[in-house]
């Protein structure tokens, strides 16, 4: 195996697709639809300790981190606005999203027992005003069945 | 307004690889189309997915793409445009409630009811991987989210493409700007020390750590610019060719403290195209989602190897950090650590040996010892080619001259020509070959220096290569001609 190589996670079949809704800074978990698809490979399983962004970790009863998804953060309180002036294509707004609704892709694997998000912001923060730190754990869901909420 | 503002008439897969489970699936919606108005909606979505398909790297991962159209008309036209953002005041009864101005202040800034795409999405392809809704407005508009929105307006395909790299491969933005370069902020001056988790952005100036060095040349600096003034962007122009990967200053809405791959990236500016690490992201996506050709077996997945050789049974790469591995046998786990010198440019395989030639013209045989077996066979710096066949090894030097290999390191090299025209050299077999700048196509016939004959003369021919007892050549049209003499 050549030292810079990545491992190929083997096609996944069994899929849930999380949706969310949050308003305010809480988040709840609204539906689960289980769905028979391949899923884009995991992300880094190591290594990302300190890092900023968002990502969605689905873990085991003992913590382990099962599959990592890195994602736009979707509680971001700004937006895009584009031009055709090639002076400068892009910029950022601060727009209000009080309450909204985002959903995340995840496998179905026999030993998940949650899935957790993980930000460097909260819901309602707007990133221009904020120095963007570490993520942490926003919230975490039960992927069992019987289900279950998380509140920042 | 609401959903009740028009209906679902249909939806297509008008980009069809297989089942929407085993593919990766796009759907796009679309809003303030009238019913008399789909046939506009399919043309506007196909001219959209020319674009896309033809986009590196999804021209080059199509088969992995299923596209689903969404047919949904709307009671009105266009989209809400209010005239706070100095539009005309419109208000238009669609299905996913289309509004220019969205933050109130931008006119361009295109937003819907995001819960309404996902709700459509989710009932009509669930295994849906990203989301867009085009809008029927020739006013330039969009924006991002989970669910992408873009007018039909000239060029607004390139916002979709672009919120595409976020919304489906976690790309960040590579900006060095929150509102703009002269908008007078003065909180984007150094980015936060921590490393941003996505793939291409970074705090991290360590070149053996940094997680694009595989892409980054030994020749290139690290970093390749940083910004004098972190109060301001960085106005400076790139100090390398487009297309280099290193590692510049300015990203993710800083001006200091953050870096980006390239000097240039559809994800730092529209209207150009994916740097390698955003391509490599978006590839490493898709992969998996690629049909499967069962007579095709994964030897290897380093985005680092760009040189294989085979010969004798035996399969060789070499990495752009110069690492020449040996496969044996065991696919992305077998393989053999043979050299790991960053000068070597070029591998050569034929007669059960080895050849590496280094950027200073080096060539060195394998021996048979991991690492340190290397004989070194020539140390002239004017070599700028190796090629092997059968038992013989021969090189080419920037003054034209050909050389083969006799058997005496450092010394035993016999003169074959010496025409400053000299391209290109190929061999195979007991047969060695030569190209001029004039397209001239040359076969040795043994003879030192007179001992050429010539093939042809047409000087539309740029490259040659050979095999077994074939020659194969390439003209500038891209035309490929096999030589059928003896």
């Amino acid at each position: 195996m050549s030292e810079q190589g990545r491992d190929i996670e083997p096609a996944t079949s069994r899929a849930v697709r999380l949706t969310f809704a949050y308003e305010g800074n809480e988040v709840h978990l609204v539906s689960q639809q289980p769905l028979e698809m391949m899923l884009p490979p995991t992300d880094a399983l190591s290594g990302y300790e300190g890092e900023q962004g968002f990502w969605v970790e689905v873990r085991s009863g003992q913590e382990e981190t099962l599959y990592r998804s890195v994602v736009q953060d979707p509680f971001r309180q700004d937006s895009e606005v584009f031009s055709p002036d090639p002076e400068q294509t892009i910029a950022r707004v601060p727009v209000e999203k009080p309450s909204g609704a985002f959903a995340v892709l995840v496998p179905d694997l026999d030993e998940a027992d949650h899935v957790a998000l993980m930000s460097s912001t909260e819901p309602g923060m707007a990133l221009a005003a904020t120095g963007r730190g570490p993520a942490s754990e926003l919230a975490r869901f039960s992927l069992r069945l019987d289900g279950g909420s998380g509140v920042s | 307004m609401t959903t009740a503002d028009g209906s679902i008439l249909s939806t297509t897969r008008i980009v069809d690889n297989g089942p929407p489970a085993q593919r990766w699936d796009l759907v796009i919606l679309g809003d303030g189309y009238q019913t008399g108005q789909i046939q506009q909606y399919r043309n506007d979505v196909q001219q959209f997915v020319n674009v896309l398909l033809s986009t590196p790297p999804f021209d080059a991962m199509q088969g992995a793409i299923n596209i689903h159209r969404v047919d949904v008309t709307s009671t009105d036209t266009g989209a809400d445009d209010p005239t706070a953002c100095g539009g005309p005041g419109t208000t238009a009864r669609t299905y996913f409630d289309a509004t220019f101005c969205g933050d109130s202040t931008n006119r361009r800034l295109l937003v819907v009811n995001n819960a309404t795409a996902l709700s459509v999405a989710n009932a009509q392809v669930p295994q849906w991987n990203a989301i867009l809704v085009m809008v029927n407005s020739t006013v330039y508009g969009g924006a991002g989210g989970q669910v992408g929105t873009f007018s039909r307006a000239p060029g607004a395909e390139e916002i979709a493409i672009h919120e595409l790299g976020h919304s489906a491969f976690g790309l960040a933005d590579e900006y060095e700007y929150f509102r703009g370069c002269d908008s007078g902020e003065t909180d984007r001056n150094n980015h936060p020390a921590n490393e941003p988790a996505e793939a291409n952005v970074t705090t991290n100036t360590n070149r053996a750590t940094l997680k694009w060095r595989h892409l980054v040349a030994t020749t290139t600096n690290i970093p390749t610019t940083s910004n004098a003034n972190c109060a301001v962007c960085d106005p400076q122009a790139s100090p390398v060719s487009a297309g280099t990967v290193g590692l510049f200053e300015g990203a993710h809405y800083f001006h200091c403290g953050a870096f980006r791959p390239e000097f240039t990236c559809r994800m730092r500016a529209l209207n150009n195209p994916f740097c390698a690490v955003c391509r490599e992201r978006i590839q490493a996506v898709l992969r998996p989602f690629l049909p499967a050709f069962p007579d095709w077996q994964l030897l290897d997945n380093n985005p680092a190897t760009v040189e294989i050789v085979a010969a004798d049974g035996s399969l060789y790469q070499r990495q752009n950090n110069g690492f020449i591995w040996r496969y044996t046998g065991t696919p992305l786990t077998g393989w053999e650590l043979l050299d790991k010198n960053p000068a070597t440019v070029q591998i050569a395989a034929a007669g059960g040996n080895l050849y590496q030639r280094h950027n200073n013209g080096f060539i060195w045989r394998y021996t048979g010892t991991p690492l340190t077996g290397w004989q070194l066979l020539d140390n002239n710096p004017a070599t700028v080619q190796i090629v092997a066949a059968g038992n013989n090894l021969y090189q080419r030097q920037n003054t034209g001259l050909i050389w083969r290999y006799t058997g005496t390191p450092l010394t035993g090299w016999q003169l074959l020509d010496n025409n400053p025209a000299t391209r290109q050299i190929a061999a195979a077999s007991n047969n060695l070959y030569q190209i001029h700048n004039n397209g001239n196509i040359w076969r040795y016939t043994g003879t030192p220096l007179t001992g050429w004959r010539q093939l042809d003369n047409n000087s539309a021919s740029v490259a040659i290569v050979a095999a077994g007892n074939n020659l194969y050549q390439r003209h500038n049209n891209g035309f490929i001609w096999r030589y059928t003499g003896s």
